[in-house]
């Protein structure tokens, strides 16, 4: 009686197989958002704020806007409380931004200038979150990241967008944007997540992009 | 060939070891997710199917869109879409698919049943999500945003039955267990085909190659290694898989919806089902060949039925708690996730 090495190998095999193949299945993301990124100056030449604009994909802007009329008052009404809302919810997530000045994380103040409205078809969020304490960028080497930690939304700047600069001298400025180098580790986990049930909010960080400001 | 239990010992080895590498395997599918199990190529794979993904979700946005201006080629434009999407997104949870395949891995061998198994749980699912839609937009004129809380609960309901399912397995195959061991031949005793009234000894004829290689086989058939897969488990499976609406599939709907267009959306979301189906049906056959392979070997190993049959139903009891324990794990860290801020 031999041993069929190739039988267990088979079926080894196809039970590795099958371990992988049912992985990349119910993966994240599941939410895409196109980000607009504005570097607000102070008189100081300093980052004194950050100003988003997010475009939500159709779907996301169907969830979150089915049954709202915008023409109407009530329509109107019901965007304002869904962005009240996402910003009440968001300021424990830091508006899913990360400033960085030499590697420190900054602190955010509370949000202004906030409003949802429809653009294309497309739910839009735009606002501007002060920082709690303005970074010198010609002192500091300045990153901003934009990212739900968990990935359950992409969230990226369109391909060839660039980082605007309001203020004072915004000449002074310029940005680049780094695309994301997730790990394999990071890409496995991201196709085996399994919806919202089991959320890795260190998965995020590994597909944001990064911002690079630099200032004359 | 009568051998005694003490000369029988080494080639229950065999056997034995496939099945255990099985039940390994199994093991480390329910738990990968909890371990670092990268494997370069296949991340690779993984990540072009993401790619993959990403491009199908904007192309199925702009078909949305074309649809409501189109007509019936934007709309089936939007089915053939859906359809892709079911089969690369595979619509369903994760959680489906590990289940079936921990089920079909341990307790099934037979590939028709696993087929059907995956179509009727990948339907179960997409009218899961209509209804969801249907009675959230029409009947409470509500935005899916704002009935968000609905789907925690069906998602808990659905690992509850997960729990459950993984207890009756464990309850049903254990006492198969017991009565296999009690079956088991004394020392000495020449054992025959005295294995107990569960082996139905349904021979196929596949099986004749084994019978010629060994001079005879007492391996059990089919009908020993599978449990018959009986309505309770049927439903308890297509449940604890179906009960979970897919985002995607919601979400197809609510645009459907919000465009006036609800037949293409149900038409839409029918038809991910269908692709859905084609994948966790590709996976289940998967499981059932490793499982098929598993017993050709065990069946070329002559006088052992008795104790394959209680190898056998000890696996089918380990898949059992394998599901217990993931149905638990998915339960708790459903109850205790914390809401998604934009959700």
């Amino acid at each position: 009686m031999t041993l069929r090495w190739k039988t267990v190998f088979m079926a080894v095999f196809l039970a590795c197989l099958t371990m992988v193949a049912g992985r990349p299945v119910a993966a994240h993301p599941h939410v895409w958002i196109d980000l607009r990124t504005t570097v607000m100056l102070d008189d100081a030449g300093r980052v004194a704020a950050i100003g988003q604009e997010w475009l939500f994909d159709p779907m996301y802007t169907a969830y979150a806007t089915v049954g709202i009329d915008i023409a109407s008052d009530s329509g109107q009404r019901m965007l304002a409380d869904l962005i009240d809302d996402s910003m009440k919810n968001l300021r424990d997530y830091d508006f899913f931004m990360r400033v960085r000045a030499d590697g420190a994380r900054q602190d955010f103040a509370a949000p202004r200038d906030f409003s949802a409205s429809l653009r294309e078809g497309r739910l839009q969020y735009r606002f501007t979150v002060p920082l709690a304490q303005p970074v010198d960028p010609r002192a500091q080497d300045l990153d901003i990241a934009v990212f739900d930690p968990t990935y359950y939304i992409d969230m990226v700047h369109l391909e060839g967008d660039v980082v605007a600069f309001r203020g004072p001298n915004p000449g002074n400025c310029s940005a680049r944007i780094l695309a994301p180098t997730p790990d394999m580790n990071a890409i496995m986990a991201a196709q085996s997540a399994d919806q919202d049930s089991n959320p890795d909010d260190t998965l995020g960080a590994q597909f944001a992009e990064t911002v690079i400001v630099t200032c004359k | 060939m009568s051998l005694s239990s003490d000369r029988l010992r080494p080639s229950l080895l065999l056997p034995a070891g496939g099945l255990v590498l099985l039940v390994a395997a199994a093991i480390l599918l329910a738990l990968a997710p909890q371990f670092d199990l990268a494997i370069p190529y296949w991340s690779r794979v993984a990540f072009e199917i993401q790619s993959i993904q990403r491009d199908l979700h904007r192309a199925l946005s702009a078909a949305m869109v074309a649809v409501r201006d189109g007509g019936v080629i934007a709309a089936s434009t939007l089915i053939g879409l859906s359809f892709l999407y079911g089969i690369f997104h595979a619509a369903g949870p994760g959680h489906g698919k590990v289940v079936i395949s921990t089920y079909l891995l341990t307790q099934e061998s037979e590939l028709k049943r696993g087929l059907l198994l995956s179509l009727v749980s990948s339907l179960v699912q997409g009218l899961v999500a209509i209804v969801l839609v249907e009675a959230t937009v029409r009947l409470l004129g509500l935005t899916m945003r704002q009935a968000q809380g609905v789907v925690p609960s069906l998602e808990a309901a659905s690992y509850g039955l997960v729990v459950l399912l993984g207890f009756g397995l464990i309850a049903m195959r254990g006492r198969r267990l017991l009565r296999a061991i009690a079956d088991r031949p004394q020392p000495g005793r020449a054992h025959g085909d005295n294995h107990g009234h569960h082996h139905a000894h349904g021979h196929r004829h596949d099986h004749d190659q084994d019978h010629g290689a060994c001079g005879h086989s007492h391996g059990p058939s089919r009908e020993d290694l599978a449990a018959p897969l009986g309505l309770r488990s049927f439903a308890a499976l297509v449940l604890s898989i179906g009960i979970r609406p897919c985002s995607g599939a919601v979400l197809v709907l609510v645009v459907a919806y919000s465009m006036d267009l609800r037949s293409s959306g149900m038409a839409a979301v029918l038809a991910m089902s269908l692709g859905t189906a084609i994948t966790v049906g590709a996976l289940a056959s998967l499981s059932v060949f490793a499982r098929d392979a598993a017993r050709r070997l065990a069946a070329r190993m002559p006088d052992h039925a008795n104790r394959l049959s209680i190898a056998g139903e000890g696996v089918a009891v380990i898949g059992g708690m394998v599901i217990l324990m993931l149905g638990l794990l998915l339960l708790q860290t459903a109850l205790a996730a914390p809401a998604h801020p934009l959700l």
